[in-house]
C-alpha cells in the first residue's frame, strides 16, 4: 500500500488502458494525469508536478523508449515505469537489465505496481 | 471400204465352197508404202506361204497387182492369178495369165440420172482428186458433159482437203449436183474416201452422187454405179470356176464390174423427187431403213479404208469350207442385242454390290458374242484427271500394270476424256499421235480394241473397253451403236454406284469415327429420337446415369432425360435448345450416385446444322478427373490454410500486443472496482463504471481472438458480395500493431462508397494481409521513410482495385515475371507460397493480380476485383461446380 498518495503520470495511446489504470489509481487515492502520446506529454512536462511517470514503450510517433531518453536529460524530470503489451520485448529487455528503469508487462497487477511505483 | 465390200462379196460367193480356205492380208495405207515397206512385205509373206500350197491369188487394187503377180511368179509358178482394178494402166505388160475386172470410176450414169430426176439442176461441180485415174477422169468427164452444155455449167474442185471442201461447197447456189470421182487424195497427200465426202456433203444439205455403191445409204443418191459387194461375188464365181475345173483364161482377160442400178429414198424425199420419176429398173433402197439393212455397210474406222488400196487375198485348197460369214454376222448382232438387253436391265437393278457379279456376266456375254478376250471398265477420277479400273474381265488374267493411264496410253486416254472412241481391229490403225500408246500396246499384245468413252452431261464418267489379243476384230457399226446403248447403261450405274459409294464411303467414316471414340455418343434428330449411337461408355449399366442407361436407338433422348428426373430434367432443357437449334453447343457435367460411390459425367452437345436439326451429344466419364480437380482444391485449401497460419504467425508479436491490451485494461479496472468495493463507504458508481469497462475491454480481446479464429480455420465462407473498403481496415488493425513495432508507416486512404465486389471475406483479407507483411517486410530493410500505402478504388470494366504500395527496393526485373510462380520468395524464411497463393485465390474470384516496380521506387501490387452485380452471379459462379 502507498504511505501517501502520489501524483501520477499515464502515457499510453490506448484509451481503455488508460481509463483502467486511472481507475485503479484513482481507487488508491492518487493524482492522475493521461497522456495519449510522448508530444503530448512532453509538451507539458515542464509545468507538472508528479512522482513517477507510467510510459508504454509503442507509441505512435516518438517511442517510449525516446521518450525515456528525452527524459533522463531533462532537469527534474520525474522517474519512469515502463509498460508493454508484447510479451517478449528485446528493447526492454536491454533496457531492464542495464538496470535503469522498471519494465512492467502487460497484464500486470496492482501489487506489481505498487512495488514498481515505491522502488521508484 | 470398198475392200470390204469386195472381200464380202467375194466371202458370200464362195463359203459353200468345200476344202476351200480363204487368207487374208491387208496392206498398210499407200500414203506409208515405201520400197523397204514393201520389201519387208514380200520378205513376211514369202515365210508365211513357203509352205502351204496356194493355187490361186486375187489382188484388188492397182498397186498390188504387180505385187501380187511378183510373189505368185517367185512362190507359186502355177497358181491362178484374179484381179480387180480401176485402170488397164495397172496390169504389168508382162504379165502372162490373169482373169480381171475393171471397175468403172465414172461418175457419169448417176451424173445422167440426177438430172433426169432434177431438172432444175443448173451446175454440176465434179471433186476429185489427184491421182492419175481421177485425172482421166475429169478429161472424160469434161467431154460427157459437154452434151448438158446449154443447161448446167461444169466446174471442178481439185484435190481439196474435206473441211474446206464443205465451205467451198457451200459457195455454190441451189440447183448443184456434186459428182465424185474415186476416192480422194488432196493437195496434203491425205486419203478422204468418197463414203465420207459423200456424208459430209449430204450433211451439208448437197446432192451428191458417185461412180459407185460404196456411198449409197451414206448420203449420195444412188444411180447407175459400181457395185462392189456384186464385183466380188463375181469374182468368187470365177475363183470357183478356175479351181472346179483347173481352168483359168488363157492370157490377161479384163471384163466391166457388176453394176447396179438403185437410188436412196430418203434422198429422193430430202430434194422433193417424186419416186415416179425414177426408173422401173432402179431399186429404191432404204425405204424403211432398219437396223438389218444398216447392217450391209460394214464400218471400217481405219485410215486405209480406202478404195483400191491394197489387199491381197490368197486361198488354199485343203481344209473345210468356211462359215457363212454373213450370216455369223448377223447371229453375232443378235446374239449380241439379247445379251446387252438382259445385262442392261441387270444392270439398271444391280446394287452396288452385285455390280461386280452384273460386270462379269456381261463380259463373258460381250466375250461370245463379239469374239473379244478382254472387258475392263474404268472410272474417271477429276481429281486426278485419272481413269481407274475398276472391272476387269476375265479374272484369270492379270490385268497390265501401268504407272497411270493418262501417262502410259496419251491418245487414248486424250481421245476418251474427250468424248470420243478408240476402236481399232489392228494396231497400225492408230494415228502417228498415238505412236507412245502403240509401243505400249504392242507390249500387251494386244490385236483389237474398242474403247467407249462413259460420259455424264458431257463430262467424263468413265470408259469401256473391250479387246482382242488374239484376233483382228472387225467393229461392226451395228454391234458399235449396240455396246453404246450399253454404255449409256453403263453411264447411269457407275454415277449411280459411285454416288452410293461415296455416301456409304461418309457413312462408313462417320460410323468409323463415333465407334473410335472414347464414352458414349448419340446422334439424335429435332425431337431428341436417338438416329445413331456408338459402343457404350466402359461402365456397367447400373454405373450410367439413369438417362444414359436406357439410351438406345429408336428411344427419344430428351424424354429418357426428363424422365430420369433431377439434374437429368436439368440437362433435358438444356438439351432441347441445342437439339432444335438455338443455341450451338452445349456442354454440361452430371453427378451421380452409383453404388460404388459418386460419378462424374460431361456432356457435350453440338447441333446439327441440317433441315432436321438434332444433335451430336457426347458423354464422357469424368470421374477421374473430378477427383483429381477435388483432390487438387483440397490441396490448394490446404496451401492457403498454411499460407494463412503462416501469415498469422508473423503477426504473434502483434496480435499478443492486441489481446495484452484489453487484458491489462480488465485487470486495472477489476482491482480498481474490488478496491472502490471494498472501502467502508463503498463506491457503487464508479465500481460499476469501472465493470462496463471490462465487458468492453473483455469484448475488444474476444474480437481479437474470433478473428485470428477466423484466419485460421480451414473451411472458407463461400464466393458472395464484400465490402472490399471494410476488409481492408479489418485486416489493417491485424498489422496496425507489426507496422509500428517495424517502424513502418501504414496509410490508408479510405473510398467509403465503394459496392460491393465478389470474393469470399476470409481468403480476401488473406491476401490483403499477404501483401501488407509483404510490403511492411520489404519496407523494413530501408533506412528511412518506410511507408506503404493501401487504396482501394474503381478499375476499369466496371471491376474494383486494391493497391498496396510500398516505398521498399523493388522488385528486380528477372523476378518479376515469376513471382507470382509457386516456391519463389524473396523472404529469407517465408513460406514463398504467399505470392501464388494470392494469385490463385484472386483468380478463383474471377480477377487478376498484377505488379509493378513504380519509379519513385518499391513495388505496388494491385487486385482486381469483379464487382458484385446480383444474386445471379454467386449462383452463376456456383454452377460450374455442380449442375
Amino acid at each position: 500500500m502507498l504511505k501517501a498518495p502520489m501524483k501520477v503520470a499515464i502515457v499510453d495511446d490506448d484509451e481503455s488502458v488508460r481509463r483502467g489504470l486511472e481507475r485503479l489509481l484513482h481507487a488508491h487515492l492518487c493524482t492522475v494525469s493521461t497522456y495519449a502520446s510522448a508530444e503530448e506529454f512532453l509538451e507539458n512536462v515542464r509545468r507538472l508536478d508528479v512522482d513517477v511517470a507510467l510510459i508504454d514503450i509503442y507509441l505512435p510517433g516518438l517511442s517510449g523508449i525516446e521518450l525515456l531518453k528525452r527524459l533522463e536529460s531533462e532537469v527534474g524530470a520525474p522517474p519512469v515505469i515502463l509498460m508493454t503489451a508484447h510479451g517478449e520485448s528485446e528493447t526492454a529487455d536491454a533496457l531492464l537489465d542495464a538496470g535503469h528503469t522498471f519494465c512492467l508487462r502487460k497484464p500486470f497487477t496492482l501489487e506489481q505496481l505498487l512495488d514498481a511505483m515505491l522502488a521508484a | 471400204l470398198a475392200n470390204r465390200h469386195v472381200l464380202d462379196g467375194i466371202q458370200e460367193a464362195t463359203r459353200d465352197a468345200l476344202g476351200l480356205t480363204l487368207f487374208v492380208e491387208f496392206n498398210g495405207p499407200a500414203t506409208l508404202e515405201t520400197e523397204a515397206v514393201a520389201e519387208s512385205r514380200r520378205k513376211l509373206l514369202r515365210q508365211r506361204y513357203a509352205n502351204q500350197p496356194i493355187d490361186l491369188l486375187v489382188a484388188i487394187g492397182d498397186r498390188l497387182l504387180p505385187e501380187t503377180e511378183r510373189l505368185r511368179k517367185d512362190l507359186f509358178p502355177s497358181a491362178k492369178l484374179v484381179f480387180l482394178v480401176a485402170s488397164r494402166n495397172s496390169v504389168p505388160a508382162e504379165m502372162q495369165q490373169g482373169e480381171g475386172l475393171l471397175v468403172d470410176m465414172n461418175p457419169l450414169p448417176s451424173i445422167r440420172l440426177a438430172m433426169s430426176l432434177m431438172p432444175e439442176i443448173s451446175r454440176v461441180v465434179v471433186i476429185s482428186g489427184t491421182s492419175t485415174i481421177d485425172e482421166m477422169l475429169r478429161r472424160s468427164l469434161a467431154v460427157s458433159l459437154t452434151e448438158y452444155a446449154s443447161k448446167v455449167q461444169v466446174s471442178f474442185l481439185v484435190g481439196i482437203p474435206l473441211p474446206e471442201l464443205v465451205e467451198k461447197a457451200r459457195q455454190f447456189p441451189k440447183g448443184t449436183l456434186f459428182a465424185l470421182t474415186s476416192s480422194v487424195a488432196d493437195r496434203s497427200g491425205r486419203v478422204t474416201s468418197n463414203t465420207d465426202q459423200a456424208r459430209e456433203l449430204s450433211t451439208a444439205g448437197m446432192m451428191v452422187v458417185e461412180a459407185t455403191d460404196l456411198s449409197l445409204g451414206e448420203g449420195a443418191l444412188g444411180g447407175d454405179v459400181t457395185a462392189y459387194r456384186r464385183s466380188g461375188h463375181e469374182i468368187g464365181r470365177r475363183i470357183r470356176r478356175i479351181l472346179d475345173t483347173g481352168q483359168a483364161a488363157s492370157g490377161v482377160v479384163i471384163e466391166s464390174t457388176r453394176r447396179r442400178k438403185a437410188v436412196d429414198w430418203r434422198q429422193l424425199k430430202r430434194f422433193g423427187i417424186p419416186e415416179s420419176r425414177v426408173p422401173r429398173d432402179f431399186e429404191i433402197l432404204y425405204r424403211h431403213p432398219t437396223i438389218w439393212e444398216r447392217h450391209r455397210v460394214a464400218i471400217v474406222t481405219a485410215i486405209g479404208g480406202l478404195l483400191f488400196q491394197t489387199i491381197l487375198i490368197s486361198f488354199l485348197l485343203s481344209e473345210r469350207r468356211r462359215r457363212a460369214a454373213a450370216q455369223a454376222k448377223m447371229k453375232r448382232q443378235l446374239e449380241l442385242e439379247a445379251m446387252v438387253a438382259k445385262t442392261s436391265a441387270d444392270l439398271s437393278a444391280a446394287t452396288p454390290e452385285q455390280l461386280p457379279a452384273t460386270l462379269r456376266e456381261l463380259s463373258a456375254g460381250l466375250s461370245a458374242c463379239l469374239g473379244i478376250e478382254r472387258v475392263s471398265v474404268w472410272i474417271y477420277e477429276p481429281e486426278q484427271g485419272e481413269y481407274v479400273r475398276i472391272h476387269f474381265w476375265p479374272e484369270s488374267q492379270t490385268p497390265w500394270r501401268f504407272t497411270t493411264f493418262a501417262q502410259t496410253f496419251p491418245y487414248i486416254h486424250n481421245e476418251l476424256v474427250s468424248g470420243r472412241h478408240v476402236v481399232f481391229t489392228r494396231l497400225e490403225e492408230l494415228p502417228l499421235d498415238a505412236a507412245q500408246d502403240v509401243l505400249e500396246l504392242r507390249k500387251t499384245g494386244m490385236a483389237s480394241f474398242l474403247g467407249i468413252p462413259l460420259t455424264l452431261s458431257e463430262k467424263p464418267i468413265g470408259a469401256f473397253f473391250i479387246a482382242s489379243f488374239t484376233r483382228a476384230i472387225r467393229w461392226e457399226r451395228d454391234a458399235i451403236s449396240t455396246l453404246q446403248v450399253l454404255s449409256d447403261i453403263l453411264v447411269q450405274d457407275i454415277s449411280r454406284t459411285m454416288a452410293e459409294k461415296r455416301a456409304r464411303l461418309s457413312e462408313e467414316q462417320s460410323r468409323a469415327m463415333l465407334a473410335s471414340l472414347p464414352g458414349f455418343v448419340l446422334m439424335v434428330d429435332g425431337t431428341g429420337q436417338i438416329l445413331k449411337q456408338n459402343n457404350r461408355l466402359d461402365l456397367a449399366e447400373d454405373e450410367l446415369p439413369r438417362a444414359l442407361a436406357g439410351a438406345f436407338v429408336g428411344k427419344n433422348f430428351l424424354e429418357l432425360c426428363r424422365a430420369a428426373g433431377g439434374a437429368s430434367s436439368h440437362i433435358a432443357r438444356g438439351l432441347e435448345e441445342v437439339v432444335v437449334g438455338n443455341k450451338t453447343s452445349l456442354v454440361m457435367e452430371h453427378g451421380y450416385e452409383t453404388p460404388d460411390g459418386p460419378r462424374w459425367v460431361e456432356m457435350r452437345a453440338e447441333s446439327l446444322c441440317s433441315e432436321r436439326q438434332g444433335a451430336v451429344v457426347a458423354t464422357t466419364d469424368i470421374t477421374e478427373r473430378k477427383k483429381a480437380e477435388s483432390e487438387n482444391a483440397q490441396n490448394r485449401q490446404t496451401a492457403w490454410h498454411l499460407n494463412r497460419v503462416a501469415a498469422l504467425g508473423e503477426l504473434t508479436a502483434s496480435l499478443a500486443h492486441e489481446i495484452n491490451q484489453p487484458l491489462a485494461a480488465i485487470l486495472n479496472s477489476a482491482e480498481a472496482a474490488a478496491a472502490l468495493l471494498s472501502r467502508p463507504c463503498p463506491d457503487i458508481a464508479e465500481s460499476l463504471e469501472a465493470i462496463g469497462d471490462i465487458i468492453d475491454d473483455d469484448k475488444r480481446a474476444s474480437a481479437v481472438i474470433r478473428k485470428m479464429r477466423s484466419m485460421l480455420k480451414r473451411s472458407y465462407e463461400g464466393i458472395q458480395a464484400v465490402n472490399l473498403e471494410a476488409t481492408v481496415s479489418e485486416t489493417l488493425r491485424l498489422v496496425i500493431n507489426e507496422a509500428r513495432l517495424r517502424h513502418v508507416t501504414l496509410r490508408h486512404l479510405a473510398s467509403p462508397d465503394l459496392p460491393p465486389i465478389v470474393a469470399d471475406p476470409t481468403q480476401l483479407q488473406q491476401v490483403i494481409l499477404n501483401l501488407i507483411t509483404n510490403a511492411i517486410e520489404a519496407t523494413e530493410t530501408m533506412p528511412d521513410n518506410r511507408q506503404v500505402e493501401i487504396k482501394a478504388c474503381f478499375a476499369e470494366d466496371g471491376m474494383q482495385v486494391l493497391e498496396v504500395r510500398d516505398t521498399g527496393p523493388g522488385i528486380s526485373a528477372d523476378k518479376l515475371a515469376t513471382i507470382f510462380e509457386p516456391f519463389y520468395t524473396s523472404k529469407r524464411d517465408g513460406l514463398g507460397l504467399g505470392l501464388p497463393i494470392c494469385r490463385s485465390i484472386v483468380d478463383s474470384f474471377g480477377g487478376r493480380i498484377t505488379v509493378e516496380n513504380l519509379p519513385s521506387g518499391g513495388a505496388a501490387f494491385r487486385v482486381f476485383l469483379r464487382a458484385f452485380a446480383g444474386a445471379s452471379q454467386t449462383s452463376q459462379q456456383a454452377a460450374h461446380v455442380a449442375i
